[in-house]
């Protein structure tokens, strides 16, 4: 891979670190999900830098950025776009949605009715919409950041586990710690640092990258642990369900982009397990409770062996 | 029940109850009643408790509690240890134990007390019954583990009931070798140790110790089984088998009764032929006399023959017992017999005029023309064989001789005698059995209480005690062919002693033959039998260490090649070089003080291994780089693997 680029990369990392303090893990988390074309969940409560996190990255990575707010009485087409008939051509002409972006904040994607959701979601997995008959590819590369807030469940539409599934990465981002928090507010405005940010990455470095990501070596023996994983998640009587097959997949895909972030070109165990509850926690729902339980599946890899 | 434990679903632990219950259940025969109540309210409650998903009750109130209850016991039973106290104990600890039971922990401490629960049900009975009851619980209670451990313990779906019941079934089946093993040469332990079980007497009834109206008809109604016999060569025809039993010597006009025996030699026999040989199994009847057939020509090794020919016991028979004998089917006995017992054989009360009378026409004739004689009546008048004679009263000999001449064994065996007595002929009633009936299943003659009978003996000059039958001058097919043949059809009898063909009856036959495979070789090996045995394999003494070495060994040759061969065929593939190779890294390690978890990465371990062993860090992080390049980053070659090797061979932390 071009030494270049590498460099770029990095420098894209310490630009989003520099916008956002103290949250270098789930920078680099969410950056490695994007590596790996996958979707991205960001689970917390408000205020806590879920769309700045969205907007960073998108202008770092020099990628076009809609936020959109999800609310109840939302409709697809407010996604998508619609067609509107225009007098003076005598034609319908479609009116591209915001879906039709690089980078989307889908923000509280919970409160938008299942149909709004299914149609975002069908778009993610498709990477294309589908109006009026006609099939419209959707920008590449196409990166989703949905967040969701899980605290008020009142007036909600949680997601079902399908389309949890269809994310492929969870993070939360949590309270920054004190010193990041004290610098934040002594720092200047983040608003006018956002309007100052400068592409550190071109969309071509992008697809480079990405394209590079599929080449990372996987030893056999790596394939061994990342199943028994799997299995143990199967197994496990603590799970409702275990992990896909698509959940799987995504794992070794997001272990790759970690292992590239690490300047490495084979993915090791410990990729695995850096990246391995970011993949997991959201599709692990804990039996009784049905909900996320992060303490599970750090002791589910505890208690697996590396072979 | 500590935090995170994983706790048990409804279904699974109300199966466990269950079991629980069933163990518990054949102890109700002697714990008292208020701890059967209290037991039966703590499994219902639990039980209730679990069906509404209800709290457990505090343990502030569950102490209290518990303590009366060992209090309870204590006074019950002035003790908690003991076989009886110790079982209250354990069975009202069990049922508290299951007031606090929610978690996998206390499942498996309820689940080993149910297999402790089985062993104590074995120190009050050890019949077959009860062996085959406990192995079907045992099957159960392993199935609940096997259940538990392999689809989890807390959750239903995937439980298949039959599945883990074939699997504990297995599991038990594998153990039967080592459980043979332990069995046969364990060092029995001759009670008392606990006072051993006496499986109460299955007979109820059996021969009373002297005989009335009514004594042995109802008898017939009882198919229990008296004893049973195997002979050693073939077996002798129904009409010989004799099986003596109490001599009834004293009329008082309504009853038989026997005279104390004294401690006077046996009557002098003589045996014309072969005797045969036989190994009689008596269940326990209370009375102290043997059964043998007539006549013994032995003593058994468990008592004596009397001066009338009697084979008793040392004491009465309150265990079943065994014993071997020989007995001549024909004889000549007490040719030279003793004028006091001959004198006592002619004594009669008053009354009964007729039969008196009728005897006294016989007088004139020799001694054996008498016995002719009345017989010849017998056989003369309409006399009837039945189960359902009518009661004689008053003069009970005349009414029978010459109203009702309906009447079963005891009638024609004590008319019979008092009219060879009023004829000045020395006579008694001998009580046993006759006949018996041959169990295919097993080789071996079943006599039941329904076979009791009664007949006469009578003594001529030069002949001795002869043995007289008049049942079998009236029905010969008793003596020949069994009761069930020789009484009318609508005469009701117990199942087992008819004689139509009912498969029923056939698989009674078959189970009686197992139990009494299992009376002779599980009950019967007692402590003298495991020392002939080991004798014969050369070991004298249990004590030494030249039998405990010996044990042992045998133990180890069973199971050692079984887990030798499990290893072999559980041991994952053979792991690559660079694996073995990091494993002797990994325990260099530990041995230096550094703890390697299983499901740690290398890097982690690499970063904290350095931190532990500065003064190797170099080593630590080459070798571990070396391990991920192979094993990792595929650059796995021949001249690497040597390199990792050299790398930790001199990789020599010192410990810390």
């Amino acid at each position: 891979m071009d030494h270049a680029i590498t460099t770029r990369l990095h420098s894209a990392l310490a630009q989003i670190n520099g916008l956002i303090l103290g949250k270098k893990t789930q920078i680099e988390l969410a950056v490695a999900c994007l590596l790996a074309r996958g979707h991205l969940l960001i689970e917390d409560v408000p205020g806590v830098g879920k769309t700045t996190l969205a907007h960073t990255l998108a202008a770092t990575l020099g990628l076009a950025f809609q936020r959109v707010q999800f609310t109840s009485d939302m409709l697809p087409a407010d996604l998508i776009g619609v067609s509107i008939y225009e007098r003076p051509t005598g034609e319908f002409r479609f009116h591209p949605g915001p879906i039709f972006n690089q980078v989307i904040l889908a923000d509280e994607i919970n409160r938008a009715t299942p149909k709004t959701q299914s149609a975002l979601l069908e778009a993610m997995e498709e990477r294309q919409v589908t109006q009026d008959g006609v099939t419209r590819p959707l920008p590449d590369p196409f990166f989703v950041i949905a967040t969701q807030n899980p605290a008020h469940q009142i007036g909600t539409f949680p997601l079902p586990e399908s389309q949890l599934d269809r994310f492929l990465m969870r993070i939360t981002l949590g309270y920054p710690d004190p010193a990041a928090e004290r610098a934040m507010l002594m720092g200047e405005d983040r608003r006018e640092l956002l309007q100052r940010l400068a592409p550190a990455l071109t969309p071509s470095d992008l697809g480079a990258l990405q394209a590079e990501v599929r080449k990372v070596h996987v030893a056999p023996a790596l394939v061994d642990y990342l199943q028994a994983l799997i299995h143990a998640s199967r197994e496990s009587a603590e799970f409702v369900n275990g992990l896909s097959p698509r959940a799987a997949l995504g794992l070794l895909m997001v272990a790759r982009a970690w292992a590239l972030l690490a300047g490495r070109h084979a993915v090791l165990p410990d990729d695995i397990q850096a990246v391995f509850p970011g993949v997991a926690t959201h599709r692990l729902l804990a039996r009784g409770s049905n909900r996320p339980q992060p303490e599970l599946v750090a002791k589910l890899l505890s208690d697996v062996a590396i072979p | 029940m500590r935090e995170g434990e994983i706790q048990l679903n409804r279904a699974n632990l109300a199966s466990l109850i269950a079991v629980l219950a069933l163990l518990i259940v054949p102890h109700g025969d002697h714990l008292p009643w208020w701890l059967i109540g209290v037991l039966g309210l703590l499994f219902s409650w639990r039980l209730f408790l679990i069906s509404i998903q209800g709290r457990l009750p505090p343990s502030w109130l569950l102490l209290p509690f518990t303590v009366s209850l060992i209090i309870g016991v204590y006074v019950e039973f002035k003790t908690l240890f003991g076989r009886t106290g110790g079982v209250a104990l354990l069975s009202v600890l069990i049922g508290l134990k299951l007031m606090e039971t929610r978690g996998r922990r206390d499942a498996l401490l309820l689940v080993f007390l149910g297999y402790f629960l089985v062993v104590t049900n074995f120190l009050f009975s050890q019949s077959f019954a009860m062996a085959v009851y406990l192995l079907l619980i045992v099957t159960v209670i392993t199935a609940l583990l096997v259940g538990w451990n392999s689809v989890g313990w807390n959750r239903l779906e995937g439980f298949s009931p039959l599945t883990h019941l074939v699997t504990a079934g297995k599991l038990l089946l594998q153990a039967v070798p080592l459980m043979v093993l332990l069995f046969v040469f364990f060092p029995r332990i001759e009670g008392p140790l606990w006072r051993l079980p006496q499986d109460r007497s299955s007979a109820k009834g059996g021969l009373a110790d002297s005989m009335s109206p009514g004594s042995f008809s109802n008898l017939s109604q009882s198919d229990e089984v008296a004893f049973r016999v195997e002979f050693l060569g073939t077996v002798p025809p129904h009409g010989a088998l004799y099986w003596r039993g109490p001599v009834f010597e004293q009329y008082d006009g309504t009853t038989w009764s026997q005279i104390p025996l004294g401690s006077e030699p046996p009557a002098p026999v003589e045996g014309i032929g072969p005797a045969v040989q036989y190994q009689l199994t008596l269940e326990p009847h209370q009375r102290p006399w043997l059964l043998a057939l007539d006549a013994p020509a032995q003593s058994p090794g468990n008592g004596r023959i009397s001066d009338r020919m009697q084979a008793v016991a040392n004491g009465p028979v309150v265990k079943r017992d065994r014993y071997a004998l020989a007995s001549w089917l024909d004889y000549r006995m007490g040719k030279q017999q003793a004028t006091l017992m001959l004198q006592r054989s002619l004594l009669l009360p008053r009354g009964n005029p007729k039969a008196r009378a009728l005897a006294a026409g016989w007088k004139a004739l020799p001694p054996a023309q008498r016995v002719t004689a009345a017989l010849a009546y017998y056989d003369s008048q309409p006399f009837t064989y039945t189960l359902q004679p009518p009661l004689y009263q008053g003069d009970a000999i005349d009414r029978f001789l010459f109203e009702g001449r309906q009447g079963f064994c005891e009638h024609y065996a004590g008319s019979f005698v008092f009219l060879m007595r009023a004829a000045g002929v020395p006579a008694r009633v001998v009580g046993g059995y006759q006949g018996g009936e041959l169990n295919p299943a097993g080789n071996y003659l079943i006599v039941r209480q329904a076979d009791a009978h009664a007949w006469a003996e009578v003594w001529l000059e030069g002949r001795g005690w002869q043995r007289i039958d008049p049942t079998a001058t009236v029905a010969p097919d008793r003596v020949d062919l069994g009761l069930a043949r020789s009484v009318a059809q609508s005469e009701s009898l117990p199942m087992m002693v008819r004689v139509d063909a009912n498969w029923l009856r056939g698989v009674r036959l078959g189970l009686d033959a197992a139990v009494n495979a299992w009376n002779q070789w599980i009950i019967g090996y007692t402590p003298d039998q495991q020392m002939k045995l080991l004798r014969q394999l050369g070991i004298s003494n249990l004590a030494s260490y030249q039998f405990v070495a010996w044990f042992l060994g045998m133990i180890m040759a069973m199971t050692l090649p079984l887990a030798a061969w499990l290893l072999w065929h559980l041991r994952g593939p053979n792991p690559p070089p660079e694996v073995k190779a990091w494993r002797s890294f990994c325990h260099k390690l530990e041995k230096a003080g550094v703890e390697v978890r299983p499901s740690e990465p290398p890097l982690a371990l690499s970063q904290r291994a350095c931190a532990a062993l500065p003064e190797h860090a170099e080593a630590i992080a080459t070798i571990i780089g070396q391990y991920l390049a192979l094993r990792y980053l595929g650059e796995a070659s021949a001249e690497g693997i040597v390199q990792l090797k050299q790398q930790i061979a001199a990789f020599k932390p010192r410990r810390t």
